[in-house]
């Protein structure tokens, strides 16, 4: 299933967000796609607000993940650096995304297989100055939930 | 304050401080019947004008001191006063002949666990519902031997503390040996070219195993080249956070290992504590009020240092660290990643003044920075450059990137000076290698007849010297680990190690 929506600011980027937030349960995956300086980080943080994270949320890519304490812990990865699938084990990837938090990863296309068969890929293109079109696809039974979810409640709201 | 051992005239003060302090307190007649016994050490904690502000009781038996009861007036918790007062209640308890020290504390008294845990003491039991009144349960703890923890605090009081201090964070292990904070007999980094000589092929870029392979030998290697060996040392020092977990535990781990089998005191540093004490190694001059600009591939903060120890974060980044910044730009240039330093080599010949980038937040009233969008207006520009057919002008760009994200750097450093009275201001961290930001933020603070503490260039790069000088203070204060403590990956600064 691939579904897309558009926002026209960070502060659009943030409050589509945040809007997933209320969805998640333990065990979530959201891979985030996108060129440097798509508004992958501004996304996430978005995700951060909404599950009353309290901690700043900064882009990960220095330190590949930054866990945040929030109403689920949120597992904050960054593959940009990585040179090849085999440093996703060192850097606990796979024991940390079946964990009890939400696990979202940018660059998470980088590495073709290496997402559970549940998940959620949003794929962020740049338009027009500060738009974004963020294509949404889903993997999996809950993926698919996920995805239907935040695309009703997005949709309900307007355009994010 | 001073310490002296309590007299029978203390007892209505120490009664007084004890009602405010315990559901359960000790009234004045128990008090009076500890006085005079052989095997009990009572301490009481005085101001200058000799009125008692803390006071507290061990007994000895079978070579274990059992902490019978210590407080702090509530004015003055949290200064340091019931640390000095444990410790020498714990060399009363040496000269009665104890090993270690062992105390209840109630499971709910967050204050008193966490000083207790931050003088190396560990949780071992609990017991359920201790308290009558009011139902809470004790935890029971205990200390490591004593001895060698009063030894270090002595050493590193003398300027002699021998410490051992290993640093893995991120991606380079490191271990360094240093004498009274200052002098250092040791500082070894495993580089990457380091592990393709003694690996002899591809080895993981990032992290735990890396360093796991790593850090035997690097630890072994920074005793030898100091000429020392364990035995010798008074502690052992390892950064447990701020930074990616699987990094972090190799070196706690491989800390309370040695620390363990060595008998030795253990410290807990704080890796962006490390970073300003780097400062302070070659300018050892420096003195508090001083702001921190620290940026790096991972952080990008100003601190506010009111005494050495004590961090007030002040501005941060909201997105992008500085040398991430740097990279991603150097990258999208097709320099390469990281390509920081080459971005700024290249920017030597280009033009600041070609590209007028944004200054993101300059005008907001805070001493935050952001940096994603400078990022963006950069892609920007060049996606433009490129679709309209032109030529990139490299050196114009990096010139130009370059100095709008030192224009913001510099103008929130200065604000943060002058908004915190600082006289002092260190740059630490990667990003402190950049010649064009150490001249722009000198250029602006001589005008202001404020010091600038750059560390040299191997102290600015993650190494394990900056975590032993800020053991050495640590250890003078008596904050130590305990052998249960985990790595704190979100560690922030100014929170209790």
């Amino acid at each position: 299933m691939i579904s897309a929506f558009i926002t026209h600011s960070v502060v659009e980027t943030e409050r589509a967000g945040a809007l997933l937030a209320p969805l998640l349960r333990a065990g979530d995956v959201v891979a985030l796609a996108g060129d440097l300086g798509a508004g992958k980080t501004h996304l996430v943080q978005g995700v951060a607000r909404g599950l009353g994270v309290t901690d700043p949320v900064t882009s990960p890519t220095f330190n590949l993940l930054l866990v945040h304490p929030g109403a689920l812990p949120l597992y904050h990865f960054d593959l940009y650096r990585l040179e090849g699938a085999r440093e996703l084990e060192d850097i606990g990837f796979f024991e940390t995304i079946e964990a009890d938090g939400v696990s979202f990863i940018e660059w998470g296309d980088r590495f073709p297989g290496v997402l559970p068969h549940d998940h959620v890929l949003v794929s962020i293109a740049r338009g027009t100055d500060d738009e974004r079109r963020m294509a949404i696809e889903s993997s999996g039974a809950r993926g698919r939930e996920l995805a239907r979810q935040w695309l009703d409640v997005l949709g309900s709201r307007g355009r994010a | 304050m001073s310490v002296r051992p309590m007299t029978g005239s203390d007892i209505p003060a120490i009664a007084g401080i004890e009602r405010t302090s315990f559901d359960d307190p000790w009234n004045e007649a128990l008090f009076g019947d500890e006085l005079g016994r052989p095997d009990r050490s009572w301490l009481v904690a005085t101001s200058p004008d000799g009125r008692i502000q803390g006071y507290g009781g061990v007994m000895v038996t079978h070579g274990d001191a059992h902490l019978m009861d210590l407080a702090v007036e509530p004015g003055v918790r949290g200064s340091g006063l019931g640390r000095r007062l444990l410790w020498a209640l714990a060399e009363g308890s040496v000269a009665l002949g104890a090993r270690r020290m062992t105390l209840e504390v109630a499971a709910s008294n967050a204050a008193a666990v966490s000083l207790y845990e931050s003088c190396g003491f560990d949780i071992r039991g609990r017991r359920r519902g201790y308290y009558p009144r009011t139902g809470d349960d004790a935890l029971l703890m205990w200390s490591r031997p004593l001895g060698p923890h009063l030894d270090a605090m002595r050493a590193a009081v003398a300027g002699d503390d021998l410490v051992l201090a290993i640093e893995s964070s991120c991606d380079e292990t490191a271990a360094s040996v240093m004498r009274g904070g200052t002098e250092q007999l040791s500082n070894v980094v495993a580089s990457q070219v380091d592990f393709h000589a003694r690996f002899g092929g591809v080895v993981p870029e990032i992290a735990s195993r890396k360093h796991t392979e790593a850090i035997a030998g690097v630890v072994d290697e920074a005793l030898e080249a100091a000429g020392v060996r364990l035995s010798d040392c008074h502690a052992m020092a390892v950064t447990i956070g701020p930074g990616l977990v699987g990094a972090l535990v190799v070196g706690v781990a491989y800390a309370k290992g040695l620390a363990y089998t060595a008998g030795l005191p253990l410290v807990g540093v704080n890796h962006l504590e490390g970073h300003i004490y780097a400062a302070r190694l070659l300018d050892p001059g420096l003195e508090p009020p001083i702001v921190a600009l620290l940026v790096s591939g991972g952080h990008t903060m100003l601190v506010h240092i009111t005494e050495w120890g004590r961090y007030e974060t002040i501005g941060r980044t909201l997105d992008d660290a500085v040398g991430e910044a740097f990279d991603k730009v150097a990258k999208l240039l097709g320099l390469g990643y990281p390509g920081g330093p080459v971005l700024s080599r290249l920017a030597v010949d280009g033009d600041q003044q070609a590209i007028p980038f944004p200054r993101p937040m300059l005008r907001t009233d805070d001493l935050n920075v952001s940096l994603s969008g400078l990022k963006t207006a950069v892609i920007q520009y060049v996606e433009g450059e490129r679709s309209a057919g032109r030529a990139l002008r490299l050196p114009d760009i990096a010139a130009s990137f370059q100095a709008a994200v030192t224009d913001v750097q510099v103008a929130k450093t200065v604000r943060a000076v002058n908004e915190h009275g600082a006289r002092a201001v260190v740059l630490a961290g990667g990003v402190a290698a950049n010649p064009f930001l150490r001249e722009r933020l000198r250029g602006a603070l001589d005008d202001m007849g404020v010091r600038l503490s750059v560390p040299p260039m191997d102290l600015c790069t993650d190494n394990a010297a900056m975590i032993a000088a800020a053991a050495h203070d640590a250890i003078s204060a008596g904050r130590f680990l305990g052998l249960g403590a985990d790595a704190v990956p979100n560690l922030r600064l100014g929170h209790a190690v």
